[in-house]
């Protein structure tokens, strides 16, 4: 029996669930090794009967909460995927004002009738069983996950920096080039792929698990960021807070 | 300048498992199993009590097993007893007769059995420390002649938790086998405390005994508190130790204790080197 | 062996005469800071051989920072498994003298015991042209004994005025030279090489011992204060230990394709500075704090790996400290280290 795969989308731009649909040479070993039973981006059919259900997105409203209550009930392992349902990502931003303030500066004086709540990652509202991090996530990690799990191997994240990948590709680092750079605080895993294409690391993939945060903002003001500035280099994909939930 | 080699010292397959099957299964306790291999070429592994391999399961992956018997079998198995704790070992719970996998080794230095002889033994095993050990007790028990007193003390949590019953009986007949439990038990009307608890009852004579002592770490330092009572030098007092390893062949770095790789300069260390190596215990 | 001049003419033929028979890798240019990297020659005229120090040591030449080990078929039947060795003919053309003994040092490791089969290939076919160099203020050749050599070439160049003074290290050094313009040197040339050396040999960044003393005065040093205050700005990122010359510690990957036809087993840098290095399967980490991973690594270069080999696994290149965002320095380090054994403020032991 092959197991039953699910795709569900919260508050997000559904990019991570695109990246699997975007497997386009992969796809007949991936429908080898599992079966996918609900995904409303690819399919029509739909099924309660879940093995392995992957979410991406925040969950920011009241109904996403009821939602994803029953997909932890439906499925076996819940997977969030991407850095909206790993740890709240971009979405967190919001969680500083207050969500009046937040619904009347988007929506203007119509805004009271929507529903929003803080957002924030899966793991704060179900117990989740491994994920993805990445804006969006990585194909190759993916598809890794996906193999493991059939195979009964459990999947890992690296618990390192990204500079050991910039090191392993042979990149200069991006400080040297005048830029500043999330790497040495952000855990690994996307093969440095933005600083070995002539950009910076923005820190999607959340933090290592002891990120040296101290050392990092000295770092960054050395290389002539106001403390303002460091503090938007750190909130960009890690604002996501408890205390302000 | 280009690295000049003679063609003998290359070693084309250092990092390749050899073929292997499994012979037998047979579960000890709800988290361990013992696993009987052979070479699929029928060869003997050849190895010293207290070396390891590396088993290699193509799906999943290679990790480091101490080899649980002696060398030399009639029909050139060895046995593995693996406790469930990761993707290798969970994997290797579900091994059935007949299956294929890789080893690589036998690694590492191993009990020098030439050194023990004329000695009195004292083999200290605290829970799946005796899996080691057994291809200790294994040869000496097909070598009796060559030894002299030998005690194997055995602590393990309770009675469920108890490996290798049946050889355990069978070794009593020609050493003294002495058991402990950590605490009482409805099912055990043996010993009961923690394995120094057995040490006080124990007649050494220090010049003439060499102790062997496997366990987790936490045994290491009050046993060998006891060992020293007793009289032993830190030369007679042998030690296994265990690390991650990815290469087993003193390259990737993985298992090294201070100064020494546990797969080449080791397993087996005296606890005069261990006491020097502040990582080691 | 000989000794000759060659000019930028003469180094152009050299290096089109190389590319006949294997890849040439040499120093270039890159963007930003001073940077260089060693990378295929595609026009001699590009080579930079007067350069400070490359981001990546050679070593990535012969054990690169990915490479397949063995390869398996999945199914049914006995574990058939393969060796797998990629390995091409390579000249490394201007490598300096700290990477020349970073070379050797680490055939001395991975030939130890066991030989490693991936990397002796690739060192088999390697050859080396070598180049002498002006050190930078984090350069310290000079205290570890590195700011020349005499082997592990089998050509040497020193720069001359607009020329090159070639020494011959090898027969297939000689074999290179064969049918390239060269010219005898004058006496005042080969004393060149001598005064270069002299001037190198006067460094700033420099240790406050002879490097022999260092494994004598790691043995005191377990416990020293030193390790928690540098340790206390270290990311761990491994930054220091993937772009030394003589660090050498990797993992292992089993990749298994995803139509779970075949496997293979890869293995990867890492280091020692990383967290999860010393972790083990219950989930224990042998070296949890920064300050543990931190001493170790200098432990190893400056007091277990000397002992072991007899010579000092650190060529003061000074990669780590140049390319360390929070300037953790081994010469500072250690330097801290001998000044705390002067005071008498050290412990033995654990």
């Amino acid at each position: 029996m092959k197991p039953r795969v699910a795709v569900f989308s919260f508050t997000c731009c559904e990019g991570c669930s695109l990246t699997i649909l975007e497997c386009e040479n992969e796809l007949l070993d991936i429908v080898n090794l599992v079966q996918f039973v609900r995904w409303r981006e690819a399919m029509t059919e739909t099924s309660d009967d879940i093995d392995i259900a992957f979410v991406d997105g925040s969950i920011s409203t009241h109904s996403d909460v009821r939602k994803i209550k029953q997909i932890r009930e439906m499925a076996k392992l819940v997977i969030p995927i991407g850095a909206c349902a790993y740890n709240a990502g971009l979405n967190a931003l919001k969680n500083r004002y207050g969500m009046g303030e937040v619904k009347e500066m988007v929506y203007g004086p119509d805004g009271a009738q929507f529903d929003t709540i803080p957002a924030r990652p899966v793991s704060a509202v179900v117990p989740v069983d491994f994920a993805l991090p990445q804006c969006p996530i990585d194909r190759e990690e993916f598809l890794r996950t996906v193999r493991d799990l059939v195979l009964g191997r459990t999947p890992r994240l690296p618990d390192y920096p990204l500079c050991v990948e910039c090191k392993r590709a042979g990149n200069d680092c991006v400080f040297w080039k005048g830029m500043k750079c999330m790497g040495p605080v952000t855990r690994a895993g996307c093969g440095a792929i933005c600083p070995s294409n002539g950009d910076y690391c923005e820190g999607c993939r959340g933090f290592v698990d002891h990120p040296n945060e101290q050392a990092h903002q000295e770092t960054l003001k050395e290389h002539g960021l106001t403390v303002q500035e460091v503090m938007n280099y750190f909130n960009l994909f890690n604002s996501y807070d408890e205390s302000q939930i | 300048m280009a690295l000049e080699l003679t063609p003998c010292d290359m070693e084309s397959d250092l990092y390749v498992p050899r073929p292997a099957q499994v012979v037998l299964v047979e579960p000890q306790t709800s988290m361990e199993t013992l696993v009987r291999l052979r070479l699929e070429s029928g060869e003997d592994l050849g190895h010293v009590p207290g070396q390891f391999v590396q088993l290699y399961l193509p799906a999943i992956g290679e990790a480091p097993f101490g080899l649980a018997s002696s060398a030399g079998k009639p029909d050139a198995s060895f046995d593995l007893c693996v406790r469930r704790l990761g993707d290798v070992t969970g994997a290797v719970h579900k091994l059935q007769p007949g299956e294929h996998v890789g080893v690589r080794g036998p690694f590492g230095n191993g009990f020098n059995m030439d050194e023990l002889k004329g000695f009195d033994l004292l083999i200290v095993a605290g829970g799946i420390g005796l899996v080691p050990l057994r291809s200790v007790i294994q040869h000496l028990a097909e070598h009796r002649d060559d030894f002299e007193k030998i005690t194997v003390l055995y602590g393990f949590k309770a009675p469920v938790e108890r490996l290798f019953a049946a050889d355990l009986e069978a070794w009593a007949q020609t050493m003294d086998v002495r058991l402990t439990i950590d605490r009482p038990h409805p099912d055990w009307d043996g010993h009961v405390g923690v394995i120094t608890t057995l040490f006080p009852a124990l007649e050494v004579v220090p010049q003439r005994t060499k102790a062997l002592v496997v366990g987790p770490p936490i045994m290491y330092q009050f046993v060998l508190t006891e060992c020293r009572l007793k009289g032993l030098v830190d030369d007679n007092i042998l030690m296994s130790l265990e690390r991650r390893m990815r290469c087993g062949v003193g390259k990737c770095g993985h298992c090294q204790i201070n100064g020494k790789y546990v797969c080449t300069d080791g397993p087996v260390f005296s606890f005069s080197e261990v006491k020097h190596m502040w990582e080691a215990i | 062996m000989s000794v000759r001049v060659i000019d930028q003419a003469g180094i152009r033929q050299l290096v089109e005469k190389l590319q006949q028979e294997a890849k040439v890798v040499a120093p270039h240019r890159r963007e930003g800071r001073d940077q260089w990297a060693f990378q295929e020659v595609t026009d001699p005229d590009l080579i930079t051989l007067e350069y400070t120090t490359t981001t990546l040591p050679p070593k990535q030449f012969a054990w690169p920072p990915r490479e397949t080990l063995i390869r398996a078929r999945l199914g049914e039947g006995p574990v058939q498994a393969e060796p797998v060795v990629e390995v091409e003919p390579l000249v490394l053309f201007g490598v300096h003298p700290c990477d020349i003994y970073g070379l050797q040092s680490l055939d001395i490791a991975y030939c130890h015991e066991h030989v490693d089969p991936n990397y002796v290939a690739r060192r088999q076919q390697m050859r080396i042209v070598g180049v002498d160099c002006v050190p930078d203020e984090w350069c310290f050749c000079a205290s570890m004994g590195t700011a020349s050599v005499d082997s592990g070439y089998d050509l040497f160049l020193t720069p001359l005025d607009g020329e090159y003074l070639v020494e011959v290290g090898t027969e297939a050094g000689e074999a290179m030279l064969e049918g390239i313009t060269t010219r005898e040197p004058t006496a005042a040339e080969i004393k060149e090489v001598k005064r270069r050396l002299a001037k190198k040999l006067d460094q700033d960044h420099k240790i406050h011992t002879d490097y022999h003393n260092l494994p004598l005065r790691f043995a005191g040093a377990a416990n020293s204060p030193v390790w928690e205050k540098h340790a206390e700005r270290c990311y761990s990122c491994g930054t220091c230990v993937l772009t030394c010359p003589l660090c050498m510690c990797f993992d292992v990957l089993d990749e298994i394709k995803l139509d779970l036809s075949e496997t293979r087993r890869d293995r990867v840098w890492d280091g020692c500075m990383l967290e999860p290095f010393a972790e083990v399967a219950s989930g224990e980490n042998f070296r949890e704090e920064r300050f543990q991973r931190l001493r170790h690594r200098h432990f190893r270069k400056y007091a277990y790996l000397f002992t072991k080999f007899g010579r000092p696994y650190c060529c003061g290149c000074g990669r780590c400290v140049r390319q360390c965002l929070v300037h953790i320095d081994p010469v500072e380090i250690i330097n801290d280290l001998l000044e705390e054994h002067e005071k008498g403020g050290v412990t033995h032991g654990a």
